[in-house]
């Protein structure tokens, strides 16, 4: 077999193969000993058939073509081989018109795109934002508001009515014309005032409403109601059978020693902290490996091709079916929900697709300069680990993500989690830089041509004092506005990140 | 008789191939024909020296299909050897 690399363009590649009469003939005496194999020909059971009748009843044409369509794939790949490249997508094949023919070499050419070559940026120690971990005094006490929601006690309440917050015990009922509303019929419904369980105007009702008291006002149902009662004007009758009231538990060292480990209240808002600042500190370490991740991939050059990004977000779409299927729904009805196509899907897909497929080959580029792989025992690990996180048995993970052909594509995996870990552990975090308070040259113009009308010429110093207050919020807004984007951003890199992983 | 009249057809089985082995060769013949016909026959259509000639009548085998029952032709078969270094060329077998 000769193969010459004739063009490449971008990422698409031509190749020109030529295939030696030999091996044109042995693709066919293969071709011809598997159909005799299972050839029936009367007179012969079936598979028993010599080989030579085979053929003349075939007839060699047929006979090579089939060969032909057979190697293809094998004679491309081991083209590609041959000038160590590697195809991302399925080859265009043109056998020129020809009609393979015995005794004599069958040449084609191959369309192909390849894989991007990925020029590497800087990927090492890069810098990287470092944002501080603050625990706000007020984060921990809407901490440990939950916490004493969550011990509080109901209590019954005498002396008063109803008020919001308040959990109340009702007897419901409606009636519709003077006939009763089946569905809206509850004895003794509990619920909590402004919980909104309930109809709005039966929480308005409600208030200020005394034990055994009873009240009837019109309930406009909503337009979704079942039963073709939407929109249905419905006489409510509301008696309140009692009030309870939530009760806080005071904050004291006793209650905290009670419903925890810590002896004083002090101990448990300092271990409350501590969980925020754990959480957060997590967050942030997170968040640093995304953007340092990120950060390598943008230094990187790859001139993506459109299949892979194609594929990826086609990947991307299958999962979200799959997300939609698990929970009860169909692509279909989401399409129509949202009056969208799959095309559009995948167009809004793509570039975040473009950012996973790129992510992945900056992996693989950087595990290839620093030589990172994988070994057996860390498949295994990572078999074994697989295999605990879904209680089967490790053996017959193992032989089915064999048989499956799934082990490699592990291997891969593990050699990109140390691409990851080698970017993230060589990153810097960098304090952030100070915002800029400098007034921007076209304030500053502005400014300038204000007061130069305003006042005399020459009475720069006034005017910059004057500019700088007001200039002061602007710039500042202006500093925190791309600062917050990026971490939006950085968020979706994380999840994108989990979900590969996963 | 024709030679052609004679030799209707050659059996083409995996029987008759395994005797194509020894040189015999197998052929459905006309129902009169003899020993001597067939010897005759062959040696004139395909050129060749026949040392020896075997026949069978093949009964005729009952069939049915449905409610009509019938029987199959009966025919006779001849088995033909060569003298060594003849050969007749099979539907190219061989």
């Amino acid at each position: 077999m000769k193969t010459t690399l004739s063009e490449r363009d971008g990422n698409t590649v031509k190749l020109t193969v030529e295939v030696s009469s030999e091996e044109l003939q042995e693709a066919f005496d293969a071709r011809l000993r598997r159909l005799s194999r299972e050839a029936r020909l009367p007179g012969f059971r079936p598979g028993k058939a010599p080989t030579a009748m085979v053929r003349r009843r075939l007839g060699d044409e047929t006979i090579l073509i089939d060969a032909v369509e057979e190697r293809m794939s094998g004679w491309f790949s081991g083209a590609m081989a041959e000038l160590g490249l590697e195809a991302v997508d399925h080859p265009q094949i043109d056998l020129e018109g020809e009609l393979p023919e015995l005794d004599r070499p069958l040449g084609f050419k191959a369309t192909v795109t390849v894989m991007p070559e990925v020029a590497l940026g800087e990927y090492k120690g890069l810098k990287v934002p470092k944002e501080p971990v603050v625990v706000e005094d007020s984060e921990v006490d809407t901490q440990m508001d939950r916490l004493r929601n969550e011990f509080a006690e109901l209590r019954p309440v005498t002396g008063r009515g109803v008020q919001k917050g308040d959990f109340i015990a009702a007897d419901l009922r409606a009636t519709l014309d003077g006939k009763p509303v089946e569905d809206l019929e509850a004895g003794d419904y509990v619920f909590e005032v402004g919980g909104e369980r309930v109809f709005a105007e039966v929480e308005e009702q409600v208030v200020n409403m005394s034990i055994d008291e009873e009240r009837t006002f019109p309930v406009v149902l909503p337009a979704a109601f079942p039963d073709d009662l939407g929109g249905r004007t419905v006489d409510f009758t509301v008696r309140v059978k009692d009030i309870k009231e939530r009760e806080l538990p005071p904050l004291t060292d006793k209650w905290a020693s009670e419903i925890s480990e810590f002896a004083t209240l002090l101990e448990l808002r300092q271990e409350i902290r501590n969980q925020i600042r754990a959480g957060k500190e997590r967050a942030a370490q997170q968040r640093l490996i995304a953007e340092a991740l990120q950060a390598a991939v943008d230094n990187t050059q790859v001139d993506l091709p459109e299949v892979m990004v194609r594929n990826q977000a086609e990947e991307m779409l299958a999962d979200f079916k799959r997300s939609l299927e698990s929970q009860g729904g169909t692509l279909e009805g989401y399409l129509q929900a949202a009056e969208t196509t799959v095309e559009q899907i995948i167009e809004t897909m793509k570039p975040r697709a473009a950012n996973t497929v790129k992510t992945g080959l900056v992996l693989d580029a950087v595990a290839k300069a620093e030589g990172l792989e994988a070994t057996d025992e860390e498949v295994s690990a990572l078999i074994a680990q697989m295999a605990a996180a879904t209680r089967t048995d490790v053996k017959a993970l193992e032989n089915r993500l064999r048989k499956n052909g799934r082990i490699e594509p592990l291997r891969e995996q593990i050699v990109r989690d140390k691409a990851v870990d080698f970017i993230a552990g060589s990153a810097v975090a960098e304090e952030p830089a100070p915002l800029d308070f400098s007034i921007p040259e076209s304030v500053k113009a502005a400014m300038a041509a204000k007061s130069a009308s305003a006042d005399a010429p020459g009475a720069d110093s006034p005017a910059a004092a004057e500019a700088e207050a007001p200039a002061e919020t602007p710039a500042a807004a202006e500093a925190e506005a791309p600062a917050r984007d990026q971490a939006v951003g950085n968020e979706d890199m994380a999840r994108d990140a989990a979900a590969e992983q996963s | 008789m024709e030679a052609r009249e004679i030799i209707i057809r050659p059996i083409i089985s995996e029987k008759s191939y395994r005797a194509i082995d020894t040189n015999r060769y197998s052929f459905e013949v006309n129902y009169r024909a003899t020993k001597p016909h067939i010897r005759a026959a062959v040696e004139e259509i395909f050129n060749v020296k026949v040392i020896g000639v075997q026949t069978i009548n093949v009964k005729p085998k009952p069939k049915r299909r449905g409610a009509h029952a019938g029987v199959t032709r009966r025919w006779k078969k001849a088995v033909v050897e060569l003298a060594p270094g003849n050969r007749i060329e099979f539907f190219g077998a061989t």
